[in-house]
């Protein structure tokens, strides 16, 4: 049974803080580390709950909570990338659950995910301008060049057609 | 014996290329949806088929995308509940209930024991009935049209019971930050009481028409197999998780509410197919049925359903993460706050996003029926799903 | 009146005696016959399913009449709509297609023996020209589903062709057993035999239920609606087609259905006879003497008579569609596979097992099925004093004639 003492003591080289807060572990690290911490927290937290990004303003803080079924604990990872062509590995080997999740980070935040099998925009469309989820992102309803362009599919087609 | 053995010696045809292996295949790439009649709304399945078998599922979502995260944005914190009923409409009270419960936590309040009970039993309420529709709409998917109908006549009672309290019979706006909207009507314990008795038979009915008929388990015994262990790294939950054998139920693994105070037991199946994910189903409506018998005593008791909340939430700054057991899985509602009267970030994690994730998983090597099937038991909401 | 009358009697004299117009005569008004049993069978279908599923049905249009009325109004609705044609569908098969759907549905109906003497063309090989004309439907189905360039559509097409073929065989082969056990494929001859031995349905009782089943695959009914499967394939192959065109395919549908039923009623449940209770009633209650009717003359049977069986056999053939209706609002639909496996691998044998039970007893039993081929020299109704009621026919009544070779007393 992991303890928070003892998941920081064995995690300590790749976090650069943590606490606990009303039951939560919350763990801090940064894009380097990242994917050496989630590989060391998969054997016991089994379950991807949530993977998300907060535009904070100055940069975004990409979040992603974890379970453990067994001790019914979780855990929260953040980290901070710069607000324009952040990268980060991807973490949907681990947990297949966060093969969309990270689609949506990418689609909403323009995050993206090096290594993901198949990084398209889920939400919104193919060929949209821009990525809606970040603050500098103007929603105007009375802009007119708010054109869908014709749907090809052929991303999904490619897809499809590989074998 | 290949094809290729009875190539004519003297026809030389090279531009032709003839087909090997046992049986020549042609797949054919096919879009179901965004307008089809089992898709359960604007979700588009990208099929590729062979014959009638399933090669590959690529669903594609996003039609119903209102950017409900972007909308909350710029609405202060109790302006977003009502958003939170469209997201999952098919059980609003649920919705409204993760989003309030974040709030609270970030505030640090909790709502009076009193709006707890009726919070607990409106979650069961609302659960049965969303189980309802799923019911009613699995059987219009299998073809079997007559559950539907009797599905929906209790869903009506349950409604009818929403009504009394709220107003809406859909998007209820009930639970309000620190309470709920009103104290129950006179007689609302009655009716609850009448539509138990009523559901109890619903219930027999609805299995009598389903649970033993020979074609419905042949349609979906042994389809869309998914492991407990594939379940949960595909981050399904709810129903479509616990129809694999896990236990996993934040009723009772990370209780909220009143579910600590409450005996159930948590539904499971260990067959992981459609048949596994319908039993669940129909074991949780009557769970959740005891759940709100063992709840009714409680509604005697006098109190407030309300915490006295400021009329201008400015919750310190912070963030929050509640997460509650919608009937479609694990509800999260994250919400980042700088102290400002609007919340800096709120994102829902919705159960039939993860659920629908794995839906190529469970399809492969099966028929183009058994994809309706198993995207009626996996019972997504596109509300949710693209948000 | 009377110069009425005379009129009326020449133009018939005129139109029997001319074999072109009688047939085109006997065509339309069994397409007006197929037509007004559709729109009983459509109100119907309706209406039970309503009362399946505790809801009331359609009440608007007609109240007591709305059996007429509402279906009326259906049509009506499906006429005046618009007839699209996708631009890339292959235009002659796509037009094609509901008239190959729909003129055998309705062809098959002058081969049924409404009541005793009345059937609209009565055929030497009534059964055998059923199983050819109900074979080109599925040729029409496929041409629908391949024609309107639509995944779905070839989907339901492909479908169709597949179960139609396989349930073919098992529903032959129910028929066969009849056609064994009769020694006819006169369906008038399979009436009258079962009339004269009412008991020779329970031998047919189990391909009665082969029948059925592989009957509702061959009108594509759920549990057996693959091939326009609406969850699965949106409306399969007819998804393309509307108005006048869909209106068709819907008028088959439910044609075939009914028809079904009919033949199930004609081929193992007696038909239009009653069990003997309509020769005890006649006698009884009407004071006949059945002992003079003959089969083989029209004439000699009383119009009453024939208008009863008309009706019994009505009744009947609606019992029949009620339960098929009732199946297939309580039963899901089954998958593909499901359905080529149940037809081939449990029907199909059933099927053959049941022929050979059937020879068999056909050989236990020849003093039953030899009469039968013979004229003249059985009393074929035969009620037995043990249950109370008086011997009928001293000298019984003459068998229809079931070989070309033995003029039938009567015909022109």
């Amino acid at each position: 049974m992991t303890t928070f003492a003892q998941l920081t003591h064995d995690q300590r080289a790749h976090l650069t803080g943590s606490e606990e807060a009303g039951g939560v572990w919350c763990l801090t690290t940064d894009p380097r580390k990242v994917r050496a911490l989630l590989e060391g927290l998969r054997p016991a937290f089994d379950y991807p709950e949530d993977l998300t990004c907060i535009d904070t303003g100055g940069e975004l803080r990409v979040f992603c909570r974890l379970w453990s079924t067994a001790q019914r604990q979780a855990v929260h990872v953040s980290l901070t990338i710069p607000r324009s062509r952040g990268h980060l590995p991807t973490a949907s080997d681990l947990w297949r659950g966060y093969e969309w999740q990270e689609r949506e980070v990418f689609d909403l935040f323009g995050v993206q995910f090096d290594g993901h099998p198949d990084l398209r925009r889920i939400l919104t469309w193919e060929g949209f301008p821009g990525h809606p989820l970040l603050k500098d992102f103007v929603v105007d309803n009375d802009d007119s060049s708010w054109e869908i362009p014709e749907q090809t599919d052929q991303e999904i087609i490619d897809l499809l057609s590989r074998e | 014996m290949p094809l290729r053995d009875f190539r004519i010696p003297e026809f030389d045809a090279p531009e032709v290329q003839l087909p090997t292996g046992e049986l020549a295949h042609e797949t054919t790439i096919v879009s179901m949806g965004p307008q089809h009649p089992s898709t359960h709304g604007v979700l588009r399945l990208m099929l590729k088929l062979d014959g009638e078998s399933v090669l590959q599922v690529v669903p594609v979502i996003g039609y119903l995308h209102r950017g409900t995260e972007k909308i909350a944005e710029k609405r202060s914190y109790a302006m977003i509940v009502p958003y939170t009923d469209r997201l999952d409409y098919i059980s609003s009270m649920y919705m409204n209930l993760g989003y309030v419960r974040a709030v609270e936590g970030l505030l640090g309040i909790e709502a009076p024991p009193r709006a707890r009970v009726i919070r607990t039993i409106l979650g069961e309420l609302q659960r049965i009935a969303s189980h309802l529709v799923w019911l009613g709409t699995f059987g219009l998917d299998l073809g079997a049209w007559t559950a539907f109908i009797y599905c929906f006549r209790e869903r009506e009672l349950i409604l009818d019971l929403f009504e009394q309290i709220c107003g809406a019979r859909l998007t209820y706006n009930a639970i309000r930050i620190g309470g709920i909207v009103a104290d129950l009507p006179a007689g609302w314990e009655d009716g609850l009481r009448a539509y138990l008795t009523a559901q109890e038979q619903g219930l027999r009915d609805y299995e009598g028409l389903l649970t033993g008929n020979p074609v419905f388990r042949a349609r979906i015994e042994g389809i869309g197999v998914i492991s407990a262990a594939d379940a949960l790294n595909w981050g399904l939950s709810g129903p479509s998780l616990r129809g694999s054998g896990s236990t996993f139920d934040l009723r009772k693994d990370d209780p909220y509410e009143c579910y600590g105070e409450v005996d159930f037991h948590v539904a499971t199946a260990d067959s992981g197919d459609c048949l596994g994910r319908y039993e669940v189903r129909i074991q949780e409506m009557h769970e959740s049925l005891s759940i709100i018998r063992q709840l009714l005593p409680r509604l005697q008791e006098p109190g407030e359903v309300q915490t006295k909340v400021p009329r201008v939430l400015k919750p310190p700054a912070g963030e929050f993460y509640a997460h509650v057991e919608a009937p479609r899985g694990i509800f999260g509602v994250y919400v980042v706050s700088d102290g400002s009267a609007n919340p800096v970030r709120v994102r829902f994690r919705s159960p039939s996003f993860a659920n629908l994730s794995a839906l190529n998983t469970m399809c492969a090597g099966m028929k183009l029926a058994d994809v309706v099937a198993i995207l009626g038991s996996i019972d997504i909401v596109l509300g949710e799903v693209d948000r | 009146m009377d110069a009425l009358r005379n009129l009326a009697h020449i133009i018939w004299y005129f139109i029997a005696a001319h074999e072109v117009l009688r047939s085109f005569v006997v065509a339309v008004c069994s397409l007006v016959f197929m037509l007004v049993i559709v729109l009983i069978a459509i109100w119907m279908e309706r209406k039970v399913s309503a009362d399946i599923q505790n809801r009331i049905g359609p009440i608007r249009t007609g109240g007591l009449l709305g059996f007429v009325l509402q279906s009326m109004a259906d049509a009506l609705k499906l006429l005046l709509k618009e007839d699209l044609r996708p631009a890339g569908a292959d235009k002659w098969p796509f037009v094609v297609a509901p008239y190959l759907v729909f003129v055998p549905a309705f062809l098959v109906y002058l081969i049924l023996p409404f009541s005793a003497t009345w059937v609209p063309q009565d055929l030497k090989i009534g059964i055998l020209f059923y199983s050819a004309v109900s074979a080109v439907p599925a040729l029409g189905i496929a041409m629908a589903g391949w024609s309107s360039n639509n995944k779905w559509s070839l989907l339901g097409g492909l479908r169709a062709a597949a179960q139609l073929i396989s349930y073919e065989l098992p529903l032959g082969l129910a028929i066969l057993a009849v056609v064994l056990l009769y020694g006819t494929l006169e369906m008038k001859g399979i009436v009258a035999a079962q009339w004269q031995h009412w008991w020779m349905d329970l031998i047919t009782l189990p391909a009665l239920l082969i029948f059925l089943v592989a009957g509702m695959a061959e009108v594509s009914r759920a549990p057996f609606d693959l091939p326009e499967a609406e969850s699965e394939l949106v409306a399969g192959f007819n998804t393309e087609y509307s108005g006048m065109r869909f209106a068709t395919f819907f008028l088959a549908e439910f044609s075939a259905s009914f028809f079904i039923s009919a033949l199930a009623v004609t081929l193992f449940v007696g038909g239009w006879s009653l069990w003997g209770v309509d020769i005890w009633f006649a006698q009884h209650v009407l004071h006949m003497d059945p002992s003079t009717w003959n089969l083989a003359a029209p004439a000699s049977i009383p119009f009453i008579m024939k208008a009863f069986w008309f009706f019994v056999f009505l009744a009947k053939s609606f019992v029949v569609l009620w339960i098929l209706m009732w199946l297939k609002w309580t039963m899901p639909r089954l998958r593909i596979d499901q359905v080529l496996n149940f037809g081939w691998k449990i029907l199909l044998p059933a099927a053959l097992l049941n022929l050979l039970l059937v020879s068999g007893i056909g050989a236990v039993l020849p003093r039953l099925s030899k009469p039968l081929t013979a004229t003249q020299d059985v009393a074929p109704i035969h009620i037995d004093d043990s249950v109370g009621l008086a011997p009928v026919a001293q000298t019984p009544p003459p068998l229809p004639p079931l070989r070309d070779d033995v003029p039938a007393p009567g015909t022109p």
